[in-house]
């Protein structure tokens, strides 16, 4: 009798630690979880390394894949591979495939085109549905990158129609399709079916939209067939990712079709945008271009002169903002972004804070800028346990002596890799700045000799009074660079 | 034989870039490899030095952690809440829309950590929030802290109640009962 009191009582004392261990297990795995879901990838994977190295812990497959997303969101590759590997090992062919199929997406979203292959080469089959429509989506994408447009076809003709992302397929087949045949009219009238197909009115049916209208216009420019280019170029909306290119397409086709009018009035409206400097520089020499069509002979020369001015003092601005960059001046647009948005604050002049402003959207700038800040992170985060370690120095005793001083060693050590890393990441982007503005001088030096060289033809002929000027100003102004649509651009995909 | 000479100057300072160019990129990868191994480093040093002071600031006979969940938030959206023991204000939280989401979709927060002598203590939690017309709520509950030797966890949940269309605010001890 007391025999099973006694085991009755260790029974139920094991059964109440063991609910014990699972509810602690799931706070501390939806604390993780608070963490992650705020993007705060440290806490979240120091609270699991902590109950991790307590075996707090009582992970399933599940909870495994979970904590390896976090992982890969905070770019430990080298740990998720383990984690990938122990699901391998330890769990069925579906969380395997599944792993792979993670860790192939995260190589294809960061361009890692070979490593995606092979990740993606890994799976035998045991997807979710979805998983799998994404996995052809993304080989026929990296196909096309490899200009094997075939395979990209075969790949992209798998992905279903009720998938969410088969407008991008559709896009993408036409535009593979059009780099196997060259059909022009079955590529147009395909694009335009699939505008009028999946045309609404939220703004990603805008950019698909948009897309499909300036690739048309493009591809339609460069055949020659000015008056559908415009048409489709027409269609983009104001003030959107693709106007600017669109209003260029539109003027060169505008001026094909001698309709300078018309081109003129674009041109002062691509002037007035603030998008990126090129355009604006393009407009410099393109109106009064268009104006001397027009045989406004005195506005030209005007304009002309006004060019020459503005790219003048656009290189001595662009000179001055290497020179204040290497200095290390913009260094604060590393640990603040928003203060490009209101750069005019820090900058002299409104031409520079658009440069700015440009460069703040490059991807590689982006990606030099998140660098730089999750280092700057960490040296914070090492900074508060150091104070933390300071503050509890009166609590040691002496059992904890040796690991108390060892920790601050550590944190030492970490600091110095981490302000070595941040000195690295700066001058990148220092660097980056500095080619960036080093191409803008050297294109605005392009347009600052065109615009000399068209007025330097202008006075040239008046002094002489030759009546040769059709031939002269078209060369003068023939910017092949600006007017003639990039032979490459017809291979402009959305990526889903 | 000037010719081949600028032949072979041309292909040199092609090498010269091609080797440039490589040797830029496999520069920005052996980095990404570095920041991976930095990044690392610096969690296992954070997360010793957080070990540790917990081991010496909160000794596990006397650690005491209090942590916050809140499911649906029907009626109640958190956006402040203090923590008091013993009539002593010992830590207040705000919630933005970040942690109040990361909160309704299953996060659980700690929103106190501390080293207690065993035996009762009070333990007030005051929930500042609106309900879902956007009107001031305000709200306390008590639970009496019978803290035994090893560490204790308890969570206070904030649940919606479909009868009385309020939250209810409720304590439960997840170890050291």
């Amino acid at each position: 009798m007391k025999f099973s009191i006694v085991f009755f009582m260790l029974i139920s004392l094991a059964f109440e630690s063991a609910a014990t261990e699972e509810e602690v297990s799931k706070l501390l795995l939806s604390e993780i979880m608070y963490y992650r879901l705020q993007d705060n990838n440290f806490d979240a994977i120091g609270r699991y390394m902590n109950a991790e190295e307590k075996n707090q812990l009582l992970l399933n497959k599940n909870n495994r894949a979970y904590i390896a997303s976090v992982y890969l969101n905070y770019d430990l590759h080298s740990q998720v591979s383990s984690m990938l590997e122990y699901l391998i090992r330890n769990e069925s062919a579906a969380v395997r495939d599944m792993s792979w199929y993670y860790l192939g997406k995260l190589h294809y979203e960061s361009k890692r085109v070979k490593s995606a292959v092979k990740s993606f080469s890994k799976i035998t089959g045991q997807l979710t549905a979805t998983e799998q429509e994404m996995k052809y989506i993304m080989y026929g994408v990296m196909a096309m990158n490899d200009k094997q447009y075939d395979v990209a076809v075969s790949e992209l003709l798998k992905a279903s129609a009720t998938s969410q992302l088969f407008p991008y397929v559709e896009y993408n087949l036409a535009v593979a399709r059009f780099k196997i045949s060259n059909n022009l009219t079955v590529f147009s009238n395909a694009l335009t079916a699939l505008a009028l197909k999946y045309a609404g009115s939220s703004e990603n049916d805008y950019i698909f939209a948009d897309q499909i209208h300036t690739t048309l216009g493009y591809v339609l420019l460069q055949n020659k067939q000015y008056e559908p280019a415009k048409q489709s170029l027409r269609k983009v909306s104001l003030n959107a990712h693709l106007t600017t290119r669109a209003l260029r397409g539109m003027i060169y086709a505008s001026a094909e079709l001698k309709q300078y009018d018309l081109a003129l009035n674009l041109s002062l409206q691509l002037m007035k945008m603030t998008v990126g400097n090129e355009s604006v520089h393009f407009s410099y020499i393109v109106i009064p271009y268009l104006l001397q069509k027009l045989s406004n002979k005195d506005k030209a020369v005007a304009f002309y002169q006004h060019a020459v001015d503005y790219f003048s003092q656009l290189r001595i601005d662009l000179k001055q903002t290497i020179t204040r960059v290497n200095k290390g001046e913009f260094d604060a647009y590393l640990l603040d972004l928003e203060k490009i948005l209101t750069a005019e604050e820090w900058l002299d002049n409104a031409d520079m804070a658009r440069l700015f402003r440009f460069v703040s959207t490059l991807d590689e700038w982006r990606d030099a800028v998140y660098k730089y800040r999750e280092m700057k992170y960490l040296e914070q985060r090492l900074d508060e346990s150091f104070y933390e370690l300071v503050a509890i120095e009166p609590n040691v005793q002496k059992n904890y002596q040796i690991v108390y001083k060892e920790s601050f060693r550590k944190i030492a050590g970490s600091k110095k890799q981490v302000a070595e890393s941040i000195a690295w990441h700066q001058r990148f982007a220092r660097g980056f700045i500095t080619t960036v503005l080093d191409n803008q001088y050297d294109d605005v030096t392009d347009y600052l000799a065109q615009a000399r060289f068209a007025l330097a033809q202008f006075y040239d002929l008046e002094e002489q009074k030759r009546q040769t000027t059709e031939t002269t100003w078209l060369r003068a102004a023939d910017d092949k660079a600006a007017m003639k649509p990039a032979a490459d651009k017809t291979d402009d995909r959305d990526r889903p | 034989m000037l010719m081949r000479l600028k032949i072979k100057y041309i292909l040199l300072i092609f090498a010269v870039f091609l080797q440039a160019g490589i040797c830029l990129a496999s520069e920005k990868e052996q980095r990404a490899i570095t920041d991976q191994k930095i990044k690392l480093n610096t969690l296992m040093v954070v997360k010793d030095a957080v070990q540790l002071v917990e081991d010496i600031a909160y000794p596990e006979q006397n650690r005491f952690k209090l942590y916050l969940t809140h499911s649906s938030g029907k009626y109640f959206t958190i956006e402040k809440l203090t923590v008091i023991v013993d009539g002593i204000d010992k830590v207040t939280h705000r919630y933005d829309e970040l942690k109040q989401n990361a909160l309704l979709r299953g996060g659980s927060s700690r929103i106190y950590r501390t080293s207690v002598s065993e035996g009762v203590h009070e333990l007030v939690v005051v929930f500042d929030g609106t309900d879902r017309d956007k009107n001031i709520i305000k709200n306390a509950r008590t639970f009496l802290l019978d803290k035994k030797a090893g560490e204790m966890i308890v969570v206070v949940s904030v649940k919606d109640n479909d009868q009385t269309l309020r939250p209810d605010f409720e304590f439960s001890v997840i170890k050291g009962q």
